[in-house]
């Protein structure tokens, strides 16, 4: 069986996700030894295409989600979110097992090879780490009034078969109707959200039993969107950010080291900064 | 001042490593490294397993897995494998730990 990795990379006026998926993907091979693919667009291929030799590239056009604002301390950040081509991932890949990762997914460790021995044909994160302690990711834990299980498509894995099919010809479903199904489930209906859209679809594949969804048995470390990020050495890297200490008047500003693990980096433009050295 | 200098000053500020956080991570990394596939099952090397596996002398025997499923295992092969982990990333931990301990 063939197994590799997607990463879906669309620029937009403020982020250049290529290049975050360019260096992600030279760290997939390090660290995964696996083939990448990368999905991109004609714009964002032109501006790398020297960088993408090493990559098995797939040219599409891009869907955006709508606008997003990048920065969280900022409000000129404002663009596009070119990320709601993953419902094709099923019909492009050309592996028969295949991890979809996030570009801002920074890998560090071989644990994603551990899904490939998973007796599941499909997997993603259902819990959260979050890498500076400050538990900012606890009111994701569901979604909606009607407090659905919430589960993160930034790490996706899928074995091409019956299951993964069905999955994504629902998440098809979810995105075409998105918004009958943020009505039914009482969530905001713009922009769309591929973690909603897969977890439904998750959801309806094993017949609406919350318990029967299986999940990535270890967490999704994360960094938030207030850490900024530097890098220490070729798998340390240091975050920074502000943390409230019980009885302090004032914030105080804290770092923390992740080394030989995994993380999902909210915050873009420090990660921007740091690939382009 | 004009931006940059202010920009050069919070970059500079002094940043208190956060032990809470590191230990957190450090607890979630290892745990995670005490995931493996063995059979069709998915386990996690710790005492509960190897506990239960060195009880029974049987070579063949069922057990749940981290899923919830039956798996049938090779119970010697099993245990080899659990202790070897169990090993391996509770000595990394510890000495990871130990220079954790140390950062200012």
């Amino acid at each position: 069986m063939s197994q590799g990795f997607m990463i879906f990379a669309f620029n937009n006026a403020k982020i250049d996700y290529l290049a975050q998926a360019i260096w992600v993907g030279h760290r997939i091979r390090e660290y995964l030894d696996k083939p990448v693919t990368i999905v991109t667009d004609v714009a964002s291929f032109e501006e790398h295409a020297q960088h993408l030799a090493a990559f098995n590239v797939i040219q599409t056009e891009p869907l955006a989600l709508g606008q997003r604002n990048f920065d969280i301390f900022n409000d000129d950040r404002v663009a596009l979110w070119y990320n709601a081509n993953r419902y094709q991932a099923y019909e492009i890949t050309p592996y028969d097992e295949t991890i979809v990762i996030d570009s801002d997914y920074i890998v560090s460790s071989g644990q994603l090879n551990l899904l490939f021995d998973s007796p599941h044909d499909f997997l993603t994160h259902r819990a959260v780490h979050d890498v500076t302690s400050k538990n900012s990711f606890e009111a994701f834990d569901t979604f909606g009034t009607t407090q659905m299980p919430h589960y993160w498509a930034t790490v996706l894995y899928f074995r091409k078969g019956a299951l993964a099919k069905q999955i994504f010809n629902l998440v098809t479903m979810i995105k075409t109707n998105y918004k009958y199904y943020s009505k039914l489930y009482q969530f905001m209906g713009h922009p769309y959200r591929n973690d909603y859209a897969v977890s439904l679809a998750q959801l309806i594949a094993y017949g609406h039993r919350i318990d029967a969804v299986p999940s990535i048995p270890w967490l999704l470390n994360t960094a938030p969107a207030d850490a900024t990020i530097t890098q220490i050495d070729d798998k340390t890297f240091e975050f920074r950010y502000e943390k409230w200490i019980h009885g302090q008047p004032a914030p105080k500003n804290m770092r923390v080291k992740i080394s030989e693990q995994d993380v999902h980096c909210l915050e873009k433009f420090s990660m921007g900064e740091m690939i382009s050295g | 001042m004009d931006n940059s200098t202010v920009q050069n000053m919070a970059q500079n500020v002094r940043h208190y490593f956060d032990h809470d956080a590191a230990k957190k991570a450090l607890k979630e990394k290892y745990e995670a490294k005490l995931l493996f596939a063995h059979g069709n099952g998915m386990w996690r090397a710790g005492p509960k397993l190897i506990s239960t596996l060195r009880l029974w002398k049987l070579n063949e025997m069922v057990l749940v897995d981290e899923y919830g499923n039956p798996c049938k295992v090779d119970r010697p092969e099993l245990e080899r494998e659990a202790i070897m982990r169990w090993q391996e990333q509770m000595n990394a931990w510890y000495q990871e730990y130990e220079s954790l301990r140390k950062e200012r």
